[in-house]
């Protein structure tokens, strides 16, 4: 007896055997598949974005444009109470900004103040947020290694506001991962308009959703809601005095060593067309 | 022309993963957004007339490509998640053939959230394995209610274009 003779497919085990048989080939072909994606990986994903780019800042710009028609209608209740905050905000300033002139005044050392910023110019290569990932926290830029951008290299805004960095580098695109993806963490410091005060240092976590949290920050550090966030360069890879954020609150608790706040992050892609990577910081 | 049909399943996919990762940010809550490929995909697999066509197999790989593509990481996770879910919703369908056709959009919609969740617990399983970042837990559940209205009128078009009241239809084979 033949035992490999055919079940006739009108069967249904002859049914069964083909459904099986389809699902062998399928399983077989995507493993194939899988595995020559991921060879020509850097190839496929810069060759879809290049092609999508056109698309995707049309998108960008129509989500931009309706989200910001709809947010003018939900924010009019509370725009006299913002503009309040924001006139006080700016009074704060401008006292911060006297201080801050009358300390440069009074500098002794101001030929050295002048060289540490002469040192802060950085080279600034700038790209368009071509993609936004608020789940993941991450971004997708329109320059990549062609362009001289590398991997770790800090993103910024204008006003030179902390992003994030570069995780991976395309040869057109790069993926940039913000200082709120759960996987981030950068050294910061608080800063201070008096000279003779210690700085308060620390570091900033990604808590997801575009959120930021501050910690390990000595338990006997004093630390104000309104108090400024500034990178503190001892990580490496960020250079010192980017804007990162301000405090909300802070909690301590006795068990632990280090306190704990609660930071409004500076950084906002969904109001952001343009973001700079710094190309020329060393890592000192 | 059967080859326009999978030019315009690719191209759905397509604008529908762009306006996933560049509309649809800008009115994300809570940080979640829907999934309109997972929509689509979904909508295609409830409606095919067979189990395994080629139809199937070119909706899991355009699915899994365009959302791979926009991971941190290698190909393949999605694209395998996809097929799982597939073969799941297809096991579904075939244990309770009998007696949905009264209440088809409930059961869709039902089956659609199971999958969602299988989907995003697979692909979460995956992030731990392969050390990338994806967000699950609350997020996860809001961006299910956000996707919801998407394969509600994906339910809609999907049997307006493909449902024909024929018996054949939603049969494993």
């Amino acid at each position: 007896m033949n035992i490999y003779t055919r079940k006739p497919f009108g069967s249904a085990q002859g049914r069964q055997n083909l459904f099986w048989q389809k699902i062998v080939l399928l399983m077989a072909v995507l493993v194939v598949l899988i595995i020559f994606l991921n060879i020509f990986q850097k190839q496929v994903r810069n060759s879809f974005f290049y092609v999508s780019s056109p698309i995707s800042t049309i998108f960008l710009q129509g989500g931009k444009g309706a989200a910001g028609f709809f947010s003018s209608f939900s924010s009019f209740p509370t725009l006299k109470k913002d503009n309040a905050n924001l006139a006080t905000e700016n009074q704060r300033l401008l006292a911060s900004l006297a201080l801050l002139q009358e300390a440069i005044k009074g500098n002794q050392d101001l030929q050295s103040a002048l060289i540490a910023v002469k040192d802060n110019v950085f080279t600034l290569s700038q790209a368009r947020i071509m993609a936004l990932d608020t789940q993941n926290d991450t971004l997708l830029i329109d320059k990549g290694s062609k362009n001289g951008i590398s991997e770790n290299m800090p993103v910024i805004s204008q006003e030179k506001v902390l992003f994030g960095k570069i995780s991976k580098a395309y040869p057109n695109f790069s993926e940039v991962v913000l200082i709120s993806n759960k996987k981030s963490a950068l050294a910061v410091k608080i800063q201070v308009t008096d000279p003779v005060q210690t700085p308060i240092y620390g570091a900033v976590k990604g808590s997801g959703n575009q959120a930021v949290y501050m910690d390990l920050v000595n338990s006997d550090a004093k630390i104000q809601p309104g108090d400024v966030l500034v990178t503190s360069a001892q990580d490496g890879i960020f250079p010192k005095d980017l804007l990162v954020g301000k405090v909300q609150s802070s909690s301590t608790n006795d068990t632990k060593a280090f306190q704990t706040a609660q930071i409004m992050p500076f950084f906002n892609p969904k109001n952001t067309d343009s973001v700079f990577i710094i190309t020329n910081y060393l890592k000192k | 022309m059967n080859w326009l049909k999978y030019v315009i399943i690719f191209l759905f996919f397509v604008v529908f993963s762009l306006l996933q990762v560049s509309f649809f940010p800008y009115f994300s809550i809570f940080g979640a957004t829907p999934n309109l490929v997972f929509a689509l995909f979904f909508t295609l697999l409830f409606f095919e007339p067979q189990a395994v066509s080629p139809q199937s197999f070119f909706t899991i790989i355009a699915a899994g490509l365009l959302i791979d593509i926009f991971l941190p990481l290698y190909f393949g996770p999605a694209t395998v998640t996809f097929l799982l879910i597939y073969l799941f919703c297809k096991l579904v369908m075939h244990i309770f053939a009998q007696g949905r056709e009264s209440h088809l959009i409930f059961y869709y919609l039902c089956l659609f959230s199971v999958s969602f969740l299988g989907y995003n617990i697979l692909l979460y399983a995956t992030s731990l394995l392969f050390n990338f970042e994806f967000s699950a837990g609350v997020i996860t559940a809001i961006s299910l209610l956000y996707s919801l209205p998407f394969a509600a009128l994906g339910f809609y078009a999907g049997r307006k274009i493909f449902f024909h009241g024929n018996d054949n239809q939603l049969k494993l084979l």
